[in-house]
Order: structure tokens, then C-alpha cells, then sequence
């Protein structure tokens, strides 16, 4: 079953991308890379609203976590259990643990951006009754669709839209790198508005640091839309739009390319999104790019 | 009765003499890649005939090898996985190192005895989270560079399982297994063995189109290497079981100089015998020049602990050559040359559990006994008249 979940910045958003499935939102204490961050009420009235509409809310909960961080965890995965959220997407395996006790494991999407590229990890973790894994964004189409083919029980998802995420660190590399030379930062923290090019290329990477560190982005928006249909057919069912860094008119009018895209393929919706967006930098991650060791 | 205290001091080693070298110079353990699945893809990683070799030697020695099986395998990789498994328990290797939850529950189900280490691939730092690797087979964890000392100390009055810490070698700025910067900027792995450490160049950095670093030097991710020697007393004092030393790919001379000199400081420190901190530091830095950090186990990272300046590294050309055999009738070292040196240049000889040698080279033969001056091709077999005897697997390095 098609499952188009897509970022949100504000409660307001769940009416506005009337067209999604389900909404991926979390807080800042344990999650990173948001678009914005829900506190617990924020959360519950998030949960109520989606249910309302029958739409599902899910929960970012992919920070790495110190043992000191642990106890704030237990009581917030409680909270979210007490209010009845539809998922919670994790990538340290305390999360894990946490639910298992919890007895909520079939909340669980696997969402690591870096770390799910075989089939067999998959399995490994969709055997302990997870709700599913999200395949990570390193992995050509033809190995989306090993993973297709492979993966007869749980949940299988994609990327299908977003700046794609490439570092993420517990350092303050802005604020230290400011500071190592007595400069003041203040307005470059918490700011989304902030690139980084190396010397010899032209990309502008996104680089976003605030409380829980850096996180560092391609300069390429993943645009999957062309693909969207054969990954519904080959039963992949979790599409995530993420709308980091971008507008609620844009992603708007993205969520609807989407919904037309899986009503009506045939088309070559990207060009259309080209077309009408001539000034972003669109790509296609790494689906016709093979990676090695080597170049 | 309850097992004396002892950790575990485990080095790296790109091919079987460095492996040797590293036991040899007081390693409990040292882990090495093989040809598979396994990161640091440039180091020049053994074959399976060379690990059994490996084995073999640590084991005559009382040491351990520990084998990286530490790739994310993206799917097409994973044919052969079982053999390579089945090939690693049947030549006895003591552990290996993994990152994917799969290659933990295939192994355990393949009923291969080895031990198995979750690599730092995973950034594993907190309890909770071990319970996960514990419950799928996992035998030890190799910890997150991202923890302070009370982090540590937390975690090892929490758990049974041994952990593992790293104390010296190249730091990932971000998590590990969390960046992939190397592939998004090269088309190469980062978790696949390929990094290009792009995290190491030199950037500029906007706010939309505004350039900040205009008067200032670049922008740099980059982290010093970690050196935790003046924090080793505190680490044993938590009881860490395995102390870390990183690097597959560095000389022979790195290996036994860094681990030299960190057997020295932990058995100074368990006997009740530490020398003043720069003793060891000194010993330390006869290794490499680069700038280094204590890293998160200090506390936060601040602007002292980043690779903001150029690095003034400079390929050492201190290490002259290896003792291979010492002839005490003649008083001739043989040795395997690996720097240009002649004769009246003055030398110290490191050996392994000894003190250095300091002397003057007053006589150099060639593998035919012809008298020599300059020896200027590394790799030859020379001679080197030495009143005072040298022991194999000394290392001679200018003075």
C-alpha cells in the first residue's frame, strides 16, 4: 500500500499537504535533520489532527544517543506510545531496545541515511517484527529493486524527494571554525541559509549546525518521481519527501506533482518540476551512479 | 578467583610484517583486513593464506588478530560472505570487526566460534543500544569516538561487555558510518573502504551568497588526530578492556614506535612505575608530526580540536632500516635498508622492551661484503659493524 510521507514545519502543514499519507515530524532532543521542531503538545495535537483525517503521523527519532540522553528517551518513546503515533523512524539501535521493552516494535522504520544498502540487513531487522526499513540513498535503482524483490515481509521505503544528507557530526565545526579564528558565529548557528564549497568545485553544500552538531547536504535535490510508479509496483511502499530548506508553496506544489506522478503515470513529471523550477539543481542521488573504492 | 585486570593494547597492521612488528613490540592484539568486506581498501589488506599466517604467529606469541569485516555490503557485495566467514573461523582468527547487523546473525548462524567486535562503524554509545548487539551475538564494542570519560564510566558499570576504546590514530569528523561525503564528491565508498577524506579539504563558506571567510584562512571539517596518552591512567582506572590504536595504513616504523610507546605507558602505569607524561609523548612523536587532539574523551570539541591550518606534516625519513639478524661473532647487524644513510651519521636503535641504542655508524657493507659509504637503495640488504649487540627486529632510525 502507497504511502506518500512528507516533512512538515507546522501544524497548519497537515491541512495544507492534504494529499499525503502520513507526516514525518520530531523534536530537536532527538532528532535531527528537521524541518522544524514539534514539542510534545506540538506532537500530541499533530497526532489528533492527522487521525482526524485518517493520516498517520510518524516520529523522527534518529539522533545518536549518549547514555545520559537514555532516560529522556525511555520517557519520550512512553509518551509517544501513550499518544498513539503510527511510526517511529530510528537509527540507534537504543530505539530499538527501548520499543522492544515498550512492546512497540511494529512502530519501528529503520531510517539510517547512510547505513541500509543490502537486502539482508533488511531482513535481519524486519525479522524482529520492525514495521520496516527505509533503503538509504548510496544504492543504485537496480539494487532498490534487489531490495524490492527480496523483501516479502515488512515495510520497504525510499527517498523519493529531498536534499540528500551526507555527514552528519556530533562537533560544532561552524561555531569552532569561527571561533578558532575570534570571529563571532551567532547568526551562522540554527541558519539554513548557510553553504560550503570546496575549493576546486562549484557545488554549494547546505551545512546546518545547531544543538546536536552538523549536518552537511548535496547541493542536488533527489528528485525520484519518474521512478515512483515502478517502485509501487515492485511493492515498495514508504515514499519520503523531505523538505529541509524549503518553502510550504514549493513543497506544495511538489506533493501534487507526486499524487499526479502515481495517478497518472506516463509522463516525465521531472521536467515538468524542471521547467517550472528552473533555479533548483535536481538529481537522481546515486540510482545510475555506481560507487566504489576506487575512481 | 577473579581475573587480574589487564587491557588489551591492539594495533593495526597492513600486511604480515607490520602485523609481526606490532606483536613483537608488545601488542596483545592486532587487527588487520582481509581482500573482503572489509574498509581501508588502500592498505595493502592480506590474503587469506597471509591471515592464517598472521594467526599463527600471534597465537605462538600470545596475541590476538582480529579481522575488520567492516563494510556496509551493499547488496551485489554480499555473494561469497559465507565462505569468507566459514575460511576466517577455520584458520582460527580470535575476533572479527563488523558494522552490519546481518553479518553478526550470519556468523552466529553459521556457528563460527570467533568473537565478534561491533565496529565504531555503528557509533554505539549508550547501553541500550549494546543490549541490540548483544541479544544478535556480538561479543565486544567498539565504542563511539564521541564519548567523554564519563561517558565511558557509565557504560562499563552498565555493561558485561568488554569495550573497546580508541586512544591514538586519525579521527572521522563526524560519526563514523555517518558520512558520505566521499561518495557524493568522488564516487567513492566512504563505508566500503573508498573514503577520500574530503572531510581534510579546504572549503569555502557562504550565507547565500555572501562569502565569510574572505579575511580568514579556509573552511575546514577536518579533526587533529586523537592522542589520548596523557588520559590512558584514567582509561585504565575504568577498567576499559582494549585500547585502540588506528591506522592500517602506516609504516612499520608508526607501528612500532606508537605501540612501543603505549605498552610502556599502561605497563608503567599497572606496575606503579609512570615516568613524567613526556617520556611517552616524546616516544610518540618520533612516529609522525601531526597536530593531535584528546578528542570527545576531553569533553566537547572546541576550536583547539579542528584541522584548521595547513598541516605541516612531513614525510619522515627517519626510519633507516629493520634489524634482521645480529652476528655477534663479526659484530654485523643485517639489516633491510628503508632510508639513505652513510657512514659517521649518528643513529638511535629502538628495541622492542629495551632502551634505545644511540651510536655512530662506522662501517656499512653491501649484501656481498663490499665496504660501502652511502647506502642509498631502500630495500637492500646491508651490514653495519655495531660493538654493541642489537636485537632482531630493532629499528634503526636517525639520531
Amino acid at each position: 500500500m502507497k504511502d506518500l510521507i512528507i516533512t512538515i514545519n507546522s501544524l497548519d502543514n497537515i491541512d495544507i499537504y492534504k494529499d499525503a499519507d502520513s507526516f514525518l515530524i520530531g523534536n530537536e532532543k532527538f532528532a535531527v535533520r528537521l524541518s522544524n521542531s514539534f514539542t510534545k503538545q506540538d506532537i500530541k495535537e499533530a497526532t489528533k489532527k492527522a487521525h482526524g483525517l485518517n493520516k498517520n503521523i510518524y516520529i523522527s527519532v534518529n539522533k545518536i544517543f549518549l547514555e545520559n540522553e537514555i532516560a529522556d528517551l525511555k520517557d519520550y518513546m512512553t509518551f509517544l506510545k501513550s499518544i498513539e503515533v503510527d511510526g517511529i523512524f530510528f537509527s540507534d539501535f537504543a530505539v530499538f531496545t527501548i520499543a522492544k521493552d515498550l512492546n512497540i516494535l511494529d512502530k519501528l522504520v529503520y531510517y539510517s541515511e547512510t547505513q541500509m544498502v543490502n537486502y539482508m540487513d533488511a531482513i535481519t531487522l524486519i525479522d524482529f517484527k520492525i514495521k520496516g526499513v527505509i533503503i538509504s540513498k548510496e544504492v543504485t535503482l537496480d539494487n532498490i529493486y534487489t531490495f524490492a524483490n527480496k523483501i516479502k515481509k515488512g515495510s520497504l521505503g525510499v527517498n523519493i524527494y529531498g536534499y540528500y544528507h551526507m555527514f552528519y557530526s556530533k562537533r560544532k565545526l561552524i561555531r569552532n571554525y569561527f571561533l578558532n579564528y575570534k570571529k563571532d558565529c551567532s547568526k551562522y548557528i540554527f541558519n539554513k541559509k548557510i553553504t560550503i564549497k570546496e575549493k576546486t568545485r562549484q557545488e554549494l553544500y547546505p551545512i546546518f549546525q545547531d544543538e546536536n552538531g552538523t549536518n552537511i547536504f548535496n547541493d542536488e535535490i533527489l528528485l525520484g518521481i519518474d521512478y515512483i510508479t515502478s517502485f509501487i509496483d515492485k511493492g515498495i511502499e514508504m515514499f519520503i519527501i523531505d523538505g529541509i530548506f524549503e518553502e510550504e508553496d514549493y513543497m506544495k506544489s511538489i506533493l501534487e506533482y507526486f499524487v499526479l506522478a502515481i495517478k497518472n503515470p506516463g509522463s516525465k513529471y521531472s521536467e515538468l518540476i524542471k521547467d517550472k523550477y528552473p533555479l533548483k539543481k535536481y538529481g537522481e542521488a546515486f540510482y545510475f551512479k555506481k560507487i566504489g573504492i576506487t575512481n | 578467583m577473579q581475573k587480574v585486570y589487564r587491557p588489551e593494547l591492539l594495533a593495526p597492521a597492513g600486511d604480515l610484517e607490520k602485523l609481526k612488528i606490532a606483536i613483537i613490540y608488545g601488542a596483545d592484539a592486532v587487527f588487520i583486513g582481509g581482500k573482503k568486506f572489509s574498509l581501508r581498501a588502500k592498505a595493502s589488506n592480506f590474503e587469506l593464506k597471509d591471515i592464517e599466517e598472521g594467526v599463527i604467529f600471534a597465537h605462538e606469541n600470545n596475541s590476538r588478530v582480529h579481522v575488520t569485516v567492516n563494510v556496509y555490503p551493499h547488496s551485489e557485495d554480499l555473494e561469497g560472505l559465507d565462505e569468507y566467514l566459514l575460511e576466517l573461523d577455520k584458520i582460527n582468527v580470535d575476533a572479527i570487526i563488523v558494522s552490519s547487523p546481518y553479518i553478526v546473525k550470519r556468523s552466529r548462524e553459521l556457528g563460527c566460534k570467533f568473537e565478534i567486535h561491533i565496529s565504531t562503524q555503528q557509533s554505539t554509545a549508550n547501553y541500550e543500544a549494546m543490549i541490540f548487539w548483544q541479544n544478535l551475538g556480538a561479543n565486544r564494542i567498539v565504542l563511539a569516538r564521541e564519548l567523554n570519560l564519563k561517558d565511558i564510566e557509565k557504560l562499563k558499570r552498565e555493561t558485561n561487555l568488554p569495550l573497546e576504546v580508541f586512544i591514538h590514530g586519525g579521527l572521522c569528523s563526524s560519526f563514523s558510518g555517518r558520512c558520505t561525503l566521499s561518495n557524493n564528491m568522488t564516487l567513492r565508498d566512504a563505508n566500503r573502504g573508498g573514503c577520500a577524506h574530503s572531510c581534510r579539504w579546504f572549503y569555502d563558506i557562504y550565507e547565500d551568497s555572501k562569502k565569510l571567510n574572505e579575511d580568514i584562512e579556509n573552511f575546514r571539517l577536518g579533526s587533529k588526530d586523537l592522542c589520548a596518552a596523557s588520559m590512558i591512567n584514567q582509561l585504565i582506572d575504568l577498567k576499559v578492556d582494549s585500547f585502540k590504536i588506528e591506522g592500517r595504513m602506516k609504516s612499520l616504523h608508526y607501528i612500532a614506535c606508537v605501540v612501543q610507546a603505549y605498552r610502556q605507558l599502561i605497563d608503567d602505569y599497572l606496575e606503579g612505575n609512570s615516568k613524567d607524561l613526556s617520556y611517552y609523548l616524546n616516544m610518540l612523536s618520533r612516529a609522525e608530526n601531526r597536530a593531535t587532539t584528546r578528542g570527545f574523551l576531553n569533553g566537547d570539541i572546541t576550536c583547539e580540536d579542528g584541522l584548521f591550518e595547513v598541516e605541516s606534516e612531513q614525510p619522515s625519513q627517519d626510519f633507516l632500516g629493520i634489524v634482521i639478524d645480529y652476528d655477534e661473532h663479526h659484530k654485523l647487524a643485517k639489516i633491510q635498508q628503508r632510508n639513505h644513510f652513510k657512514v659517521g651519521e649518528k643513529i638511535s636503535v629502538m628495541q622492542p622492551f629495551l632502551e634505545d641504542i644511540d651510536m655512530s655508524i662506522q662501517e656499512i657493507y653491501d649484501e656481498h661484503m663490499n665496504k660501502i659509504e652511502i647506502a642509498n637503495h631502500a630495500m637492500d640488504i646491508l651490514y653495519v659493524k655495531t660493538e654493541l649487540p642489537i636485537k632482531k627486529h630493532g629499528i634503526i632510525r636517525r639520531k
